[in-house]
């Protein structure tokens, strides 16, 4: 758990990603095509250099381009669809996370951090380019998001 | 591009991993790699039941043979500044705890607690020796107090000797449980009334019986020097530096009260730490957090130890049936005590290769900054874990490997131990409980990592 990348990364990434809109109906089922309502997506591959954060935010309106979608929700402080999800290596992995509260999201290993606002749904992208067992974690509840397991 | 380090956004990370720190876990291995690596334990325990030496070889290879006068003078000059080094460090962890920030992404002590120093040492022993023995920096202190007391700290006290290494095995069983059972085993306040209330207590015994207390009280003194006797390298009892072959050492064991103690708490909790990897065990757990998770923890790793323990005293017991020995239980069971070392250190390395391979990266970028003040003492503050120095594979096959060769280990000094009590007939009869319970040990680890 180096510091550096991680405070650097979270710093990058929070600093690039935008809040596109706050508004749209609260549905809970509509995140698998986040066209719908406010949406963040925040995009990090990690490479063998140190720029790993390079961080891009995408426009709400066109579908998420990934080989894997993980819907999850964070909803009264518990987590609805978490445990382990198994994705491939290399593949594109877009984690759609709604919650009712702020949160900030860290996907250890590839150091990936996202705001979460609360009623909207953020999308991380993530290049599975590691293997091995990843924690998806929320900081300010403290507590397992979900586990990423790729192989 | 600039660090940014002052900008950082996020709060200190609260890793959920039950095992200190990290928050990365092994993927589960390949059905077939667990396949092969049960096949070939099973294989050569049959086959060293029939093959193996009819007279025993250990005990005669134990002692080895000196090395050149030049190689034991350098390594002695080595062992003043090496003292110094453990010292310092000792001195920062805690100082770190108590002090640093409450960030284990910033602060030294958990890394430098769980990774460098508890599996660090487990893997360093058996190579290069007991050089905990010297380098603990409680024997240090203890030393030094009894020179300051004019008593000579080498010259042991024969008045703690009744309590065996059994204080030995509640200080890993109270380590073992900050680390897999307690909630928050990354919590600095946690670690730093740990690592104090350790010092006292063993400090204390030192003051009490002399510094030689520490080599037999202190938990990790203990376990580091079971671990060396896997070593190539030891010291006679001349002082006089040796080379043997290595695993000899486990003929030369020294088994007192309470040292199976120490090898079954931690032959458990490495289990305990698998068992809480899997997904049963996450069922078992459920939503359950705080004091409630850490009481549910609790249960679980003494009941892994009861179990792992129970396992071996049937084993044992049938082995006294089958030699029709008339022997009590308990010296049955401290004569096989030996065998499991390997098995525990093939567990440990199983478990924390990984562990020690990339969170070791952190240890050393933590280094230049121990308390989080921003210092670069040694220019690796800004270091970053390399996820990619071993593969997955790799870490598979290291995994399989450690615990099919801690598993062959432990035959084999079972079975040099059997051929010294009894004879050859019956040694090869009375092993086949003892074998019993090293292939159950072996497919169950192996089975923790197929379903990691």
């Amino acid at each position: 758990m180096g510091r550096s990348p991680f405070r650097r990364a979270a710093a990058l990434v929070a600093a690039t990603s935008l809040l596109v809109a706050a508004c749209g109906d609260d549905d809970p089922d509509t995140t698998a095509e986040p066209a719908e309502q406010a949406t963040t997506t925040t995009q990090a591959s990690p490479g063998a250099d140190q720029d790993r954060a390079a961080a891009t935010t995408t426009s709400s309106a066109a579908p998420v381009q990934a080989d894997e979608v993980i819907e999850v929700e964070v909803r009264g402080g518990e987590v609805v669809g978490g445990g382990r999800h198994e994705v491939a290596l290399g593949d594109t992995v877009a984690i759609i996370i709604s919650s009712d509260v702020a949160d900030e999201v860290h996907v250890h290993g590839y150091d990936v951090s996202a705001h979460l606002d609360p009623g909207a749904s953020t999308t991380l992208l993530v290049e599975a380019s590691l293997p091995g067992v990843w924690e998806v974690e929320l900081h300010d509840l403290g507590s397992l998001l979900l586990e990423l397991a790729v192989s | 591009m600039a660090p940014i380090a002052g900008a950082a956004v996020v709060a200190g990370a609260t890793p959920a991993a039950a095992h200190g720190v990290g928050s990365r876990a092994d993927l589960p291995v390949e059905p077939w790699l667990f396949a092969y690596g049960a096949a070939f334990a099973l294989l050569i325990s049959f086959a060293a039941l029939r093959l193996l030496w009819p007279t025993p070889r250990l005990a005669a290879a134990a002692d080895g043979s000196a090395v050149p006068g030049a190689v034991d003078a350098a390594a002695r000059r080595l062992a003043l500044p090496a003292q110094a080094i453990a010292l310092a460090l000792f001195a920062t962890t805690l100082a770190a705890a108590w002090f640093g920030p409450d960030d284990v992404s910033a602060n030294l002590a958990p890394t430098a607690l769980y990774i460098a120093f508890w599996v660090g040492m487990q893997v360093v022993s058996p190579v290069v020796g007991d050089v905990w023995r010297r380098l603990n920096p409680l024997w240090v202190i203890a030393a030094a107090l009894d020179r300051l007391r004019g008593r000579d700290p080498e010259v042991s006290t024969a008045s703690g000797a009744w309590a065996g290494h059994w204080p030995a095995a509640l200080g890993l069983l109270a380590f073992l449980w900050l680390e897999l059972a307690y909630h928050e085993p990354a919590s600095l306040s946690a670690i730093a009334v740990f690592l104090s209330a350790h010092t006292v207590a063993v400090l204390v015994g030192a003051a009490r019986f002399g510094a030689g207390w520490v080599r037999t009280g202190d938990g990790f003194a203990v376990l580091f020097s079971l671990l060396a006797a896997l070593s190539p390298l030891h010291r006679d009892a001349d002082g006089r530096l040796r080379v043997r072959i290595p695993g000899s050492g486990l003929a030369a064991v020294e088994v007192r009260p309470g040292t199976l103690g120490v090898v079954l708490v931690v032959l458990g909790g490495t289990t305990f730490d698998g068992v809480t990897r899997t997904r049963w065990w996450g069922d078992v757990v459920g939503d359950r957090r705080g004091w409630e998770l850490t009481a549910v923890s609790t249960l679980g790793l003494l009941l892994t130890i009861a179990a792992v323990s129970l396992v071996y005293v049937l084993a044992v017991h049938f082995v006294g049936v089958l030699a029709r020995e008339d022997l009590d239980l308990v010296a049955q069971a401290r004569r096989w005590a030996p065998s499991l070392i390997p098995i525990a250190l093939g567990y440990t390395i199983a478990h924390y290769f990984s562990l020690l391979v990339f969170e070791g990266q952190s240890f050393v970028a933590l280094l230049s900054d121990p308390l989080g003040e921003g210092w670069d003492l040694f220019g690796t503050a800004a270091d970053t874990v390399d996820y990619t120095v071993v593969t997955a594979d790799q870490i598979a096959y290291v995994q399989v490997a450690a615990i099919v060769i801690g598993h062959v280990a432990g035959v084999v000094a079972a079975h040099d131990r059997a051929v010294e009590r009894y004879s050859p007939r019956t040694a090869v009869v009375s092993q086949y409980p003892l074998l019993a319970v090293m292939i159950a040990y072996t497919v169950s680890g192996l089975l923790l990592l197929l379903n990691a």
